[in-house]
């Protein structure tokens, strides 16, 4: 089996999540407390979700993120070179976790700079009351012109072949909806409870904030190939920077990036880090034969290790 | 089509959609809960019921159980 890494992205996040392998794993608390000693936030209490910081885009890609790299070092820690990886492939805010699994982002400076990360988006997020809609089995061709005739309204995820998410103000999505019902440019759109329309032009600020923040960051050329949302190629070392400034305001392309390893690495099988099931579910919609796994709880941690080992 | 009927469809539908074992989806099984639904989920569950029986299911039903569903379908074929 030959496995593409998926690293989730924000929305399938529960309260509690990573508490589990807190509790029971030295090397994943580390991890954590390194996080929360870089960050000077509490990821224990963030996960624990009593103040609601789970719904809050500035805490959550944190957690997500600091939870998907301790994972993914207890993965390697368990079975070390039994475990073949084609690539990586992190959703959103999931790349970073993938950066930095992969090596090519050390956890100090990608936890540090994620912070801020957070922040700018946060801020964004408050200042541009925005809306998210997912379009269900799309008419790709139909939907990017009704995007082209309102203001403010992008498609901010190309998520599978059958679900595209569109982004942007409130009324411009609204309008937006009503167009492709009318046209019959989707099966459905659905609203998503979203902090904000990530991925689309409304987040310009977060984007500029981004660029200067990596300025001073040292990215290190490793093996493991990681594909960039933004440029469905694998992230070159001295682009990263670059890449992932243009991240933030530019559509994101799962499934094109899931494809590309399955074309390129020939991967026949996945395994989801982090939080929820998003990533596999999508991968099951870009190619049903991938042998999918995902790890969200220690339950499942302990149910792929000895998957695992007994073959 | 009997109520027995539709819920073997909603069924098979399910655990194609959620990747459960038949064994799991109940009646009282609550999509969200119990099966790990998310709200996308829940309208492609809609759409393939749709699709299958040739019906129009409404996106904001509020359905919450297996049998919600087995019970809104059933009063959807009824009507047609």
């Amino acid at each position: 089996m030959k496995y593409g890494i998926l690293f989730s992205g924000q929305g399938a996040q529960f309260e509690e999540m990573g508490l589990d392998f807190y509790q029971n794993s030295p090397l994943f608390k580390e991890y954590i407390d390194k996080a929360s000693e870089i960050t000077s936030y509490d990821l224990r209490e963030i996960f624990a979700n009593q103040g609601n910081q789970l719904s809050q885009t500035k805490y959550v890609q944190l957690a997500i993120v600091a939870m998907s790299v301790g994972i993914y070092k207890m993965l390697s820690q368990a079975l070390g070179n039994q475990f073949e990886v084609g690539g990586m492939v992190g959703l959103s805010l999931g790349e970073y976790s993938a950066l930095m699994a992969s090596g090519k982002l050390n956890y100090q400076d990608g936890m540090a700079a994620l912070k801020d990360r957070a922040i700018y988006m946060q801020e964004d997020a408050d200042e541009n009351p925005s809306m998210m809609g997912a379009a269900m089995n799309p008419d790709i061709e139909k939907l990017e012109a009704i995007c082209a005739e309102i203001a403010d309204v992008t498609i901010a995820n190309y998520n599978t072949p059958k679900q595209v998410v569109l982004g942007g103000t409130t009324i411009g999505v609204k309008e937006a909806m009503a167009a492709i019902e009318n046209q019959g440019a989707a099966k459905r759109v659905v609203p998503l409870k979203v902090s904000g329309a990530f991925h689309t032009p409304l987040f310009i600020n977060s984007s500029q904030k981004m660029g200067k923040r990596l300025e001073n960051i040292t990215f290190e050329n490793t093996d493991t190939q990681v594909i960039s949302n933004t440029t469905v190629k694998p992230f070159e070392t001295e682009k990263i920077a670059q890449i992932l400034e243009a991240q933030i305001v530019n559509p994101t392309h799962f499934g094109d990036c899931l494809q590309y390893l399955i074309d390129n690495e020939n991967i026949n099988a996945t395994l989801e880090i982090g939080p929820g099931q998003t990533l596999t579910k999508f991968a099951k919609q870009v190619d049903k034969s991938l042998d999918r796994h995902h790890i969200s709880s220690l339950e499942d941690f302990e149910k792929f290790i000895e998957f695992m080992k007994e073959k | 089509m009997t109520e027995q009927e539709v819920l073997a469809k909603v069924q098979e539908i399910v655990v194609e959609q959620l990747d459960v074992e038949v064994e799991d989806v109940t009646l009282a099984a609550d999509i969200k809960e119990d099966l790990d639904a998310d709200s996308l989920d829940v309208f492609e569950i809609m759409n393939e019921l749709e699709d299958e029986l040739d019906i129009k299911l409404e996106a904001d039903e509020n359905v919450k159980t297996i049998q919600d569903v087995v019970n809104y379908v059933k009063k959807e074929l009824d009507n047609k």
